[in-house]
């Protein structure tokens, strides 16, 4: 450390990009999922089921008070507490090494998301009328036809705008992941940093690699707000 | 190693670890005081237009918004030293960790509160400023009597938000080594093999803390209203 080498950063960046599908996953799938749960969770609130409400806070308040960082590190090492006794006990059939970081990632920035997603999803169904759900109930939809023509449409169009900010949060939240040895891209060009100790210039292609993803990611929201509004407008040139 | 989970290690390592609250506490509150200032100061340079700042401003912005909180903290890190020895001829690898982390979280949480400052003072509309004006105040009074306390009421929910969020972050800075709460429960855990206990304890601090945050901003945000209220009918009076 001490000089400044910009030259290393294309290297840098380089090294990362080989490891471009684990970040990816990390960053998209745990959003994709949460989006999942969310919606129904939302749906239940709009139907005013009790439990699933109460879930719903739970999850929301979880997301907002306990690091993601912590419970990354309290899932990682809670799998390894309960696998080690077992694999004590049963050494053929289950070994400690056989554990796997990702998983585990996937699953603790799922849990962090989903907060933040049930509140985007429960949101937008605020903004639904209830008599949108009575109508289709009276006009002979079953109650599964009722959300998936009239609701969910509706539901998508109102959290777009928060959807890609959720999506862009969790594509930055991604990054904790390397804290438990995930090689995902900034593992990845880490690695290689011990041949020149040129850790600033990793840390910077890491985060313009970073950059340019988030950057893509709300491209891309903007591209479907564009596409819904365009929908929209055509409706209305029908009637 | 046959014990895996021990739940009497729960208490003495509570008391071990509790001893990095107030780091925790100190950087927050610094960090909080600093990133405000700073938001202040880019929000009114975004929104009067200034030439060079709000470039400068605008980048960083987009900055924080696009890259993890983790590479900014390292950036930081690693970057501050080489930046200020190209600058000033200035050795900083010896200053405290500590110094690094309030740079990169103040960096970070000020473009979220310039925005949430910027917003605010957008929504109050130019009437104010005017009648402040016409009152025969300097523009700079009525900023400062007028517009700033209006502002602030509006954007105090974003900020208290945001101040929850900062707590939940700072859980990061272990990783230059601070030792605040996580920062301990890290050389604690790997001291003692017991690194599951320790992060549970560690997770109890962190949620506490923000529950006793959390309920002081309600509490702070009702004074809040008693005040405006009252700032209300005095002025109709």
């Amino acid at each position: 450390m001490g000089t400044f080498k910009p030259e290393y950063i294309i290297v840098h960046i380089l090294n990362g990009l080989k490891y471009w599908h684990v970040t990816f996953a990390l960053a998209f799938i745990p959003c994709t999922l949460a989006v999942l749960i969310g919606l129904s969770i939302a749906i239940g609130r709009f139907f005013g089921h009790k439990g699933v409400s109460m879930l719903g806070s739970f999850f929301m308040m979880t997301s907002k008070s306990v690091p993601s960082i912590l419970l990354m590190f309290v899932l990682y090492y809670g799998v390894f507490a309960i696998v080690r006794p077992l694999a004590q006990h049963f050494p053929d059939v289950i070994s400690a090494k056989s554990i796997k970081a990702f998983p585990i990632a996937l699953f603790s920035l799922t849990i962090t998301n989903l907060g933040f997603v049930t509140e985007t999803m429960t949101s937008a169904t605020r903004s639904l009328n209830k008599g949108q759900l009575e109508a289709a109930l009276m006009s002979g939809m079953t109650n599964f036809q009722a959300i998936h023509r009239i609701l969910l449409p509706q539901i998508m169009k109102e959290a777009l705008p928060n959807l890609c900010n959720n999506y862009t949060a969790s594509v930055k939240l991604s990054a904790i992941a390397f804290t438990i040895s995930v090689v995902d891209m900034l593992n990845g060009a880490l690695i290689e940093t011990y041949k020149n100790l040129s850790y600033l210039e990793c840390y910077l292609g890491i985060a313009i690699l970073y950059w340019c993803l988030v950057f893509c990611v709300e491209r891309l929201f903007h591209f479907f707000e564009h596409l819904t509004n365009k929908q929209e407008r055509k409706v209305i040139l029908y009637d | 190693m046959t014990n895996f989970f021990d739940v009497s290690l729960l208490w003495p390592y509570f008391r071990q670890i509790v001893k990095g609250l107030p780091v925790n506490i100190g950087l927050f509150l610094i960090i909080t005081l600093l990133a405000l200032i700073l938001g202040l100061i880019s929000g009114m340079a975004r929104l009067k237009h200034v030439p060079v700042l709000k470039q400068i401003f605008g980048f960083f912005i987009h900055y924080t918004r696009g890259t993890p909180m983790v590479i900014q903290l390292f950036i930081i890190y690693y970057g501050l030293p080489i930046l200020v020895k190209g600058l000033f001829g200035i050795n900083i690898n010896t200053w405290n960790p500590l110094i690094y982390v309030v740079v990169a979280y103040v960096l970070n949480s000020s473009t979220f509160y310039s925005d949430a400052i910027r917003t605010s003072i957008v929504s109050l509309g130019k009437n104010q400023f005017e009648a402040g004006l016409m009152c025969g105040l300097t523009s700079l009074q009525t900023y400062r009597r007028i517009i700033l306390p209006q502002a602030f009421f509006i954007a105090y929910p974003t900020i208290s938000i945001n101040a929850c969020v900062l707590i939940c972050d700072m859980s990061l800075a272990y990783l230059v080594g601070v030792s605040d709460v996580v920062g301990i429960a890290t050389t604690l855990g790997k001291r003692t093999y017991h690194l599951l206990e320790a992060f549970i304890v560690a997770m109890i601090i962190i949620v506490l803390l923000n529950f006793a945050l959390h309920l002081g901003s309600r509490l702070f945000e009702k004074r809040l209203e008693i005040s405006s209220v009252r700032g209300k009918s005095n002025g109709n009076i």
